[in-house]
């Protein structure tokens, strides 16, 4: 069953690869149909991590698979979504070969074969976008944060001469990595993967969080609370940078990956759910966040880490933690950060809310649109209710982050029915027309142009970095078959 | 009869009808959560009362413009860290740590030493004033919206009771102790819930600087009060 789920993404690519030859119309078809039996195949790995099966280096009992699962389903779900109808086969083909990327990367019980396959992911991904506008900076953001890690644990590899620290990553590794592992999140807001929002291409953004998220629960794991105090306090900057200079689509969908990436460092044993929330979120604004026209309260709420979703779990078990070792310091130094963290996720949590507020009155999406996408964004809303409702699924979310799980889950679904009985009955009665008419909308603001890096000089150095870490990684092979280490 | 997505102009916004919808069942999940923690019927972090208290907001700030928006998150923002201060009293943030600790000792507000009892009384004070302004803004008219800001009230009312005076029911069977206590939680609650909403009408006249400039105190006392409680515990 392993190979199925680990190659069977590169088995559908080659599906398309001999559909390319089939006329437009059924190629449409074609990629629909491959992208559905993707998410299939995603999912199926994501459930099926409870197993104990391995197949040579990989293995599937262990919360990077859930994570790896479903990242790749969110990939095939916006390779569905996206496509609409340019049919773009090559494209899905190459998202696909990222996809077993991040599946060999993810179940990888050693760490050289997975930055192999996390290297051959960055490739297919840089591959699928090489024919969009903004290619040179997706290159520079894929390439400078592989080249970021893969130092990292190079420079780690020769201080401690061991291939995974136990504590992970120490000393200033640690801070290339950390830096490597934000911006390949896409922590940076309209930057690299954010200029792809609503086309096809988007697909590859998930595959990148996932892939920063499983090395951050690996060499990156570690309890860093002055860098969650930056996190948190760059993710305040980017809600009021959304609120008041640029449209909030624009640079909004940043928000959930420094959050998420905050609980990360504040809690490392939450990172699997942190990560799959910062995928359903950027999957979410990867379906047209930055759209002129982009009003949808369920891709809101998955964006903004409200209550009842994963994110708002993770955000929960953060504030938590924060909390608790506020309260537990022994000395100033260790309890100023961890007081700063404490205030500051109820603030985020605050903002979140806000900023869902904003992006749920965005005007609605274009004729012929409206349909695919709000769909897909219904999914995503519930895989992160899903997950929200069953956060245990998740293993290491800290038990105490919203109380016991039965009597949660109960109040949840308590809480689901009463919003839908009072939506039901404001819809019903017309209550909500009277007082949000359309003249209410304020007018929407003009997109306003975010220059881009220069095409040539990016990719320029984007291929140097490529080369650089690629040659890296494969040294980094022939020394680990030189000891017998693989 | 909404209009169905398909058969919306491209630029068209979502019928307010359905985001009317989605907001009023926000509002709604926001007052269940909360109140289900708050009521004692699920155990948990004071986190998850703010959760609720933002999935309120959120039903709010939809019904509002971008300005109002803000005004109505940093009031979410103020309130929750005016919780905080009462968690940080008893260094727990559990809601049954802290009923725990009131049923033994006292409510928050009222257990000394001074420092940490005005600490309390400023954090209290925070949470009426962060209610006053969210409560303000201009979503709706006539008894829906009335009975809305109501509820929201006795919910921002019971966040303050639990947090700063304590538990409503104490340990055993004994009717006089049993109505001397909820009589006293449930006057707990009112004595923020009335002047909470009564004065969001005063201040729904106000002007927008008025309410930054109560945020900005609300903040600032809920800040002292912390600093104050760092100081002494």
């Amino acid at each position: 069953m392993i190979p199925t789920l680990l190659l069977g993404h590169a088995g559908l690519a080659l599906v398309l690869l001999i559909g390319g030859l089939v006329p437009r119309a059924n190629r449409v078809l074609l990629v629909r149909v491959v992208a559905g039996l993707g998410v299939v195949l995603g999912a199926t790995l994501a459930v099926a991590s409870g197993r104990t099966e391995t197949w040579r280096t990989a293995q599937l009992d262990s919360e990077h698979a859930v994570l790896a699962g479903v990242t790749i389903a969110c990939a095939w779900l916006l390779i569905a979504a996206l496509d609409r109808d340019h049919g773009r086969w090559d494209v899905a083909a190459l998202i696909g070969v990222g996809c077993t990327g991040i599946a060999l990367m993810g179940t990888n019980r050693w760490l050289v074969p997975g930055l192999m396959f996390s290297f051959v992911a960055s490739f297919a991904i840089a591959a699928a976008v090489s024919t969009f506008q903004h290619r040179g900076e997706v290159w520079l953001q894929i390439f400078a944060t592989g080249a970021a890690i893969v130092g990292a644990i190079l420079v780690d590899w020769q201080n401690t001469e061991s291939w995974v620290s136990p504590g992970g990553i120490e000393g200033w590794a640690f801070w290339l990595l950390a830096g490597g592992v934000a911006v390949r999140a896409g922590a940076l807001p309209v930057f690299g993967m954010w200029r792809l929002c609503g086309c096809s291409a988007a697909a590859g953004a998930p595959l990148l969080v996932g892939s920063a998220f499983i090395v951050l629960g690996g060499p990156g794991s570690r309890t860093e609370p002055w860098l969650t105090v930056g996190l948190l306090a760059a993710s305040a900057v980017v809600i009021a940078w959304a609120l008041f200079v640029k449209r909030e689509g624009d640079v909004a969908g940043s928000w959930p990956v420094l959050v998420a990436l905050a609980v990360s460092f504040a809690a490392p044993g939450a990172v699997f759910g942190a990560g799959i929330a910062a995928v359903l979120a950027v999957s979410a604004a990867g379906t047209g966040l930055h759209d002129r026209y982009a009003g949808d309260p369920a891709r809101a709420f998955v964006v903004a880490f409200a209550p009842l979703t994963i994110g708002f779990s993770v955000l929960a078990a953060g504030a938590t933690v924060a909390f608790e070792r506020a309260t537990g310091a022994t000395t100033d130094a260790e309890s100023i950060p961890w007081t700063a963290a404490a205030a500051l996720f109820p603030v985020a949590l605050a903002a979140g809310l806000t900023l869902a507020s904003r992006l749920s009155r965005g005007a609605g999406a274009a004729r012929g649109r409206a349909g695919v996408t709000a769909l897909t964004t219904l999914a995503l809303f519930l895989a992160a209710a899903g997950f929200g409702l069953f956060p245990d699924t998740l293993g290491q979310l800290p038990a105490s982050a919203l109380g016991p799980q039965r009597s949660v889950l109960v109040l949840q679904l308590v809480a689901l029915a009463a919003a839908i009985a009072a939506g039901i009955l404001t819809f019903r009665t017309g209550y909500a027309t009277q007082h949000l008419s359309r003249a209410s909308y304020e007018p929407v603001r003009e997109h306003v142009a975010i220059r881009t890096l220069p095409a040539w000089p990016a990719a320029a150095l984007a291929s140097l970095l490529a080369f650089g870490g690629a040659a890296t990684v494969g040294w980094l092979t022939i020394e680990g078959l030189r000891v017998g280490f693989l | 009869m909404a209009t169905s997505a398909a058969a919306r102009p491209p630029s068209a916004p979502p019928p307010a009808a359905e985001l009317g919808a989605v907001a009023v069942g926000a509002q709604a999940a926001g007052v269940v959560l909360a109140g289900g923690y708050l009521l004692g019927l699920v155990q948990g972090p004071v986190i998850a009362v703010v959760g609720g208290l933002a999935l309120i907001a959120f039903g709010r700030a939809v019904f509002l413009d971008r300005a109002w928006a803000a005004v109505t998150g940093v009031a979410i923002a103020v309130l929750a860290g005016a919780l905080g201060v009462g968690a940080l009293r008893w260094d727990a943030i559990e809601l049954r740590a802290l009923r725990g600790a009131q049923a033994v000792l006292g409510p928050t507000v009222l257990v000394g030493p001074i420092r940490v009892s005005v600490a309390a009384w400023l954090g209290l004070a925070a949470i009426v004033i962060a209610g006053v302004v969210l409560l303000s803004a201009p979503v709706g008219k006539g008894r829906p919206a009335l009975a809305a800001r109501a509820l929201e009230g006795i919910v921002i009312g019971l966040a303050a009771a639990t947090v700063f005076w304590g538990p409503a029911i104490p340990d055993g069977l004994e009717l006089g102790a049993t109505a001397a206590a909820v009589g006293g939680w449930a006057l707990a609650t009112g004595a923020v819930a009335v002047p909470v909403v009564g004065l969001s009408f005063v201040a729904a006249k106000a002007p927008m600087a008025l309410r930054w400039a109560l945020l900005v105190l609300a903040g600032a006392l809920a800040a002292t009060g912390a600093a104050l409680l760092g100081s002494v515990l």
